[in-house]
């Protein structure tokens, strides 16, 4: 028997909208049609028309989960353009939120991959981590989502130290009950059945299309901007890409929590080692002519800004984002695929419609 | 149980997130199976013109019958994304709006609650 069925473009499990139509045949996917672009919202353009203050507010809402990121990437450009150092303050503490924001993201991802499997107790767990995370979030980059706290040069906001020392006291606590948790689930055989070899996309693949993040090193490529050109303060932290060769859904589930256990420990290692001072800079009022193009690895791969400016303000302005689904991507990791694993693979891809389609 | 549905359309994702932040937090809302279960909808981002056909057709087919709440600033009026949001359109009118760049978890399970209530009265 063969059918079709239409998934989306809403959907309650998906953050933003897309639309696959499914070919079934014997419980089975034969074909799969994709279609994006809901989201085209044209941030790049508006952003080249804003001044300063504006455009780091638009930048940190471009996409709600990566909003440090984006902010991080955008101030960067800003910084090179200007010439423009940051003391070792202000890059430790964007280190520090920049790896929250990922390790949030990276949980509520690997969430939803184990709620889409059925498994709704450690999915929950997982849920209940991220909150946490969220929340310390909040204390330290004064927005529990949208921090808009990046400003070229430095941050807009400093934590009290009593912000910071709280924040030290709940990361070894969380990070031993993830770790627990990562300990407890990873061998488990109901989870190897239903994610072990599915949704399976190989390296040769996966360099083909490429994609960048997570999804990459989870199919064995060890591409990763934090190691590769290192940013702010990832050098002196000692950091090591996380790569797992299976390329599958549970290649992919490792990769999120083994990364955001990792983030974890960065956070807290970032932390320690603040300096006393103040973070806080004033915004350049007018931006030298030139150019600048600056990649940050944002929780779903390589963001990179490229700027130009004419003397007095942006005049373009380029964003390139981990685009994740296409029809080809879509293709290779539901085709053969059954019904009961649709959810889990597109679950497991983590897309971000609200980057890819800003 | 309250059931609610949620539609992006063109939102950051924060506003998403905080409502299901809401949602797990709070006992007595669930998610429903299709927006025709819902109790109440929910409207996130500045309607994009990718969006808004997918949007209207889907009012169309409920006509009526499930309250929309707005939930955060795009959402109204489109800012910071440029003009948008219900407020350009016409033939959608929201029951409550939440203003709010992301509103807490706490002021959306509380104006979900307050759009139902409106709704049996």
């Amino acid at each position: 028997m063969s059918y079709s069925i239409a998934l989306g473009p809403f959907h309650p499990a998906w953050p933003g909208p897309q639309r696959f139509i499914l070919r079934i045949a014997d419980e089975r996917v034969v074909d799969v049609e994709y279609q994006g672009g809901f989201n085209e919202r044209g941030c790049a353009e508006r952003l080249s028309r804003l001044s300063l203050p504006d455009a780091l507010h638009l930048v940190a809402r471009i996409c709600g989960e990566c909003s440090f990121a984006h902010s991080l990437a955008f101030c960067q450009a800003v910084e090179q353009l200007c010439g423009l150092n940051v003391e070792v303050r202000a890059s430790l503490l964007r280190t520090a939120i920049a790896e929250l924001e990922r390790a949030a993201s990276h949980l509520r991802a690997a969430a939803a991959v184990l709620h889409a499997i059925g498994m709704k107790p450690r999915g929950t767990a997982l849920d209940a981590f991220r909150e946490q995370l969220r929340n310390l979030l909040a204390s330290i980059a004064g927005g529990r989502i949208v921090a808009a706290v990046c400003a070229p040069g430095g941050l807009r906001r400093d934590p009290a130290p009593s912000d910071r020392d709280a924040v030290l006291a709940a990361l070894p606590e969380i990070g031993a009950a993830l770790y627990r948790f990562i300990d407890r689930l990873i061998d488990q055989r109901f989870l190897l059945a239903r994610t072990i070899d599915v949704g399976a996309l190989p390296r040769a693949a996966a360099e083909q299309f490429g994609v960048r993040g997570p999804l990459a090193r989870a199919s064995g490529i060890p591409r990763d901007v934090r190691a590769d050109h290192p940013y702010a303060a990832y050098e002196s932290l000692g950091f090591h890409p996380i790569v797992q060769e299976g390329g599958d859904v549970y290649a992919r589930l490792l990769v999120f929590l083994l990364e955001a256990y990792e983030a974890i420990k960065l956070v807290d290692a970032a932390l320690q080692r603040l300096p006393e001072g103040r973070s806080v800079v004033e915004l350049p009022g007018e931006l030298p002519r030139g150019q600048a193009s600056v990649s940050v690895e944002g929780p779903r791969g390589a963001i990179r800004y490229a700027l130009e400016s004419d003397g007095v303000r942006l005049t373009r302005v380029q964003i390139d984002t981990p685009r994740q689904f296409d029809r080809l991507l879509a293709r290779t990791l539901l085709s053969a695929a059954q019904m009961d694993n649709v959810m889990a693979i597109i679950a497991s891809a983590d897309v971000c419609v609200a980057c890819a389609e800003q | 149980m309250l059931q609610v549905y949620r539609l992006n359309t063109g939102s950051c994702g924060g506003c998403d997130l905080e409502i299901a932040a809401a949602i797990d937090a709070a006992v007595d809302i669930a998610w429903a199976a299709t927006p025709f279960d819902a109790d109440v909808l929910m409207i996130t981002g500045p309607v994009t013109a990718g969006a808004r056909r997918a949007l209207l057709a889907l009012l169309q087919e409920l006509d009526g019958r499930v309250p929309v709440l707005a939930v955060g600033r795009c959402a109204i009026d489109g800012h910071p994304f440029g003009r948008g949001g219900l407020a350009e359109l016409a033939s959608v009118t929201a029951r409550l709006k939440l203003d709010g760049c992301p509103p807490s978890a706490v002021q959306i399970a509380d104006m979900i609650r307050r759009v139902a209530a409106s709704d049996e009265g």
